[in-house]
């Protein structure tokens, strides 16, 4: 029966060779499909004309068509469906089947068929050129160029564009602080600069984190970057035990502290413990120190649970809490640049640094203060042990303490205080050098010395008083016959004499009248009396204070004996007298 | 995260196309692809059911290790088997072979984890007469020190669910009860 099945199936493998269909021989290629599968495949892209429509059909009509057993064609859409090249889904009798999205599109695909069509006519000479051990000539190069070289080059110009950019990046980078920073750290840590640029360059973050029981399997705790829960954590956690069990004894692979599953653009780091395993979900590359940060958190969890984990039979409440660390190791690792990867360290040094400048500048400020007070108290004791010590009235004082170094300003009343102070100063342990600014005054001196002075004052003003004498002396104020009232000429000679009394303020004036004897002693008293009052008048007009003018009472005699008036004794007016009140 | 007090892993053992996958199948939902089982050997599912015992409601997970079973256990399956605190062994009832390796995977299975419990389940009930789902039939092949037929031998239908259900509660109840 198997025989029959094979020989018609071969019969028809034959065939379906003969259908010349690209994607088939696509399909067969990429995943080594038997015979069995590629003639089962062929008739299923015939049926769905070529993967673009779903069809629904039995197991029988397809065995039918192909004239193989429905058991043979059962086991071959299922190995199709495994290799991910069909969808399909029974019901009832029938069986609905599909085909999913590939990676090469068809166009690809014929492309890779016809050139391959190409290649196969010179096979031949191929194959003879190495069994000969040919080496290949330029004329070689030419006869494939126009079969390969197109896609040769245009694979080459994509590589070498990426390349160019890669280099322009680095380039621009290359006199940057931070590609001294790198090459500082390649130095420090002896990994090279490349692979330190390249950790740098490509964010790092941790998507989930899952810890398993070592011996079991079992899912002991987890902790994911968003916290979302989109597949079953205990059936992820059992799959990556067994294909890291998988791996280990399928390829021997040697023991490190860390291994690495690479899917993809993300990788699973694994690190066992002895009760346990980590299995890290993570992309891009980790910084240089992140191995020792993950065996620095499983070290805690084992030294936490080690007791709960050795004897571990299933019960969650002994391992209550061991996501707590996962948890924050995710946290700390991807915190994003500003809010606290890279910058989440950065922000995080800069913390610690203002953190540390605070304190220190706490520490100066209370100490600083600290040394206020106790040099308050010093200078207070100071300035009481010296009220005690030195003579009463004996000085003037003020002292002040900075640390070991005392300064004394002030007064003393003499050289033997002066050296009292000294002497007393001394007995302060806590002062060690002392800036005696302190100004020796004898007060017998300085109450001579302002004697002198006040005398030298005296003499200054009643020098003053005969200078402005003789200037007011040099003016009269004249008026006409019967007239008291100051006009421009009047005016004139209280400006002249205001113009000097301005100046001297603590001399006074006394304002004299004089008249000739015509019209009698009554008319000359009203006149003079008039006239004194207005000239007055006028002074106070001009900003002199009235206090400062002393107007005399009339007296036909007054003026005399004075010298002047022998000159005016036909004439009538004011004379000014300059003179400082008592 | 779930929130089962107690979680257990149990490894399906048996001779290719005995219906490991099927029973479990029957027993929970499946999650993941059969490729993972093509590819790795082994294929993972859960199921959390509650257990009551002395009048105690535990939530209890199970995780089910579904061990492909083709020919010679491979160094890879002996793995899987490591930490297991319980194993099925299932068997086809109307396949007399796979009858005779039962004693073979209880062995195994102690080999890796001594001292496991286990339960045999005899599949595809369904398919066989009285004769052969008789206690003398099946003491032919069980007549073993090791095996009580009567505490730990289940007559098992993964298409039409019979017994199914009871195997795994009965087995999850056991285990609780040696954890306390």
């Amino acid at each position: 029966m198997e025989n029959e099945e094979m020989n018609a199936g071969t019969g028809l493998i034959r065939k379906s060779t003969l259908l010349d269909n690209p994607v088939l021989r696509h399909f067969v290629k990429k995943h080594r499909l038997n015979d069995i599968e590629a003639l089962v495949l062929g008739a299923l892209l015939e049926l769905t004309d070529q993967m673009k429509t779903p069809i629904k059909t039995t197991y029988r009509a397809i065995a039918d068509g192909v004239e193989l057993a429905t058991m043979s064609v059962y086991q071959s859409i299922e190995s199709l469906h495994r290799n991910r090249i069909i969808e399909y889904k029974p019901t009832g009798d029938y069986v609905h089947i599909s085909f999913g999205e590939i990676d090469d599109s068809i166009e690809e695909i014929n492309l890779a068929y016809i050139n391959a069509r190409k290649i196969k006519r010179i096979e031949s000479d191929i194959l003879y050129m190495k069994k000969q051990n040919y080496v290949p000539s330029a004329d070689l190069f030419d006869m494939i160029y126009p079969i390969i070289g197109k896609l040769v080059a245009k694979k080459i110009a994509d590589a070498l564009r990426s390349l160019v950019n890669y280099i322009d990046e680095r380039l621009d980078d290359v006199l940057s602080m931070k590609m001294w920073k790198y090459r500082i750290m390649a130095f420090r840590t002896k990994v090279p600069l490349g692979e330190i640029i390249l950790r740098e360059s490509l964010p790092f973050y941790i998507d989930e984190i899952f810890l398993l029981d070592k011996k079991s399997s079992l899912l002991l705790g987890h902790a994911s970057r968003n916290g979302e829960e989109k597949v079953d954590r205990d059936l992820v956690g059992g799959m990556l035990a067994a294909i890291n069990d998988f791996i280990k004894t399928s390829f021997k692979a040697e023991k490190s502290s860390i291994d690495e599953i690479q899917f993809g653009n993300s990788k699973v780091m694994v690190t066992e413990h002895v009760y346990f395993f980590g299995a890290l979900v993570a992309k891009g590359s980790p910084p240089l120190e992140f191995d020792n940060r993950i065996e620095g958190v499983m070290n805690d969890i084992h030294i936490l649970y080690r007791r709960q984990l050795k004897n571990f039979s299933g019960n969650m409440e002994d391992v209550a809490g061991i996501e707590k660390p996962l948890e924050r190791l995710i946290e700390d690792t991807n915190r994003v640049p500003g809010t606290g990867a890279n910058g989440g360290r950065s922000l995080g040094k800069v913390k610690w640094a203002a953190a540390l400048l605070a304190c220190i500048l706490a520490v100066f400020l209370t100490w600083g203060i600290f040394c206020r007070v106790m040099n308050w108290q010093l200078e207070k004791r100071i300035a009481a042990h010296m009220e005690r010590s030195l003579p009463a009235y004996s000085h003037d004082l003020v002292f002040n303490v900075d640390g070991k170094e005392l300064a004394v300003t002030g007064t003393v009343s003499s050289r033997e205080t002066a050296e009292a102070l000294m002497r007393e100063v001394k007995k302060f342990p806590g002062i060690q050098e002392v800036d005696n600014r302190a100004v020796v005054a004898d007060y017998r001196s300085v109450r001579r010395f302002r004697t002198e002075l006040e005398g030298l004052a005296e003499q200054m003003t009643g020098l003053q008083l005969a200078l402005v004498k003789q200037e007011l002396e040099k003016i009269v104020i004249q008026f006409p016959t019967g007239i008291m009232a100051v006009d421009n000429a009047q005016l004139l000679q209280v400006r002249r004499a205001w113009e000097i009394l301005k100046q001297h303020p603590r001399i006074h004036i006394d304002i004299i009248a004089f008249n000739d004897p015509a019209g009698g002693v009554a008319v000359n008293r009203r006149l003079a009396e008039g006239r004194m009052a207005a000239v007055k008048q006028s002074f106070v007009r001009l900003g002199m204070s009235g206090e400062r003018i002393h107007v005399t009472d009339f007296d036909p005699e007054i003026l005399s004996a004075d010298p002047r008036f022998t000159q005016f004794r036909e004439n009538r007016g004011i004379m000014m007298f300059a003179k400082i009140p008592h | 995260m779930s929130t089962a007090a107690y979680k257990f892993k149990i490894v399906m053992l048996g001779d290719f196309a005995v219906g490991k996958t099927s029973l479990v199948k029957r027993f929970v939902y499946d999650a993941f692809d059969d490729m993972y089982l093509t590819t790795l050997g082994v294929k993972v599912t859960k199921k959390e059911i509650q257990i009551e015992d002395n009048g105690n409601r535990f939530e209890v997970m199970l995780l089910l290790w579904d061990i492909g079973g083709h020919g010679r256990f491979s160094e890879i399956s002996m793995n899987y088997l490591k930490g297991a605190g319980g194993a099925i062994i299932v068997s086809d009832l109307s396949n007399a072979d796979t009858m005779k390796h039962i004693q073979d995977h209880i062995s195994l299975f102690h080999e890796i984890n001594p001292g496991g419990k286990f339960f045999v389940a005899l599949n595809k009930a369904d398919l066989v007469d009285a004769e052969k789902s008789g206690s003398d039939y099946i003491k032919k092949y069980l007549d073993y020190p090791e095996i009580c037929p009567d505490d730990v031998v289940f007559l098992t239908s993964a298409k039409t669910g019979n017994n199914v259900e009871t195997l795994f509660h009965t087995m999850a109840a056991q285990m609780m009860r040696e954890k306390q």
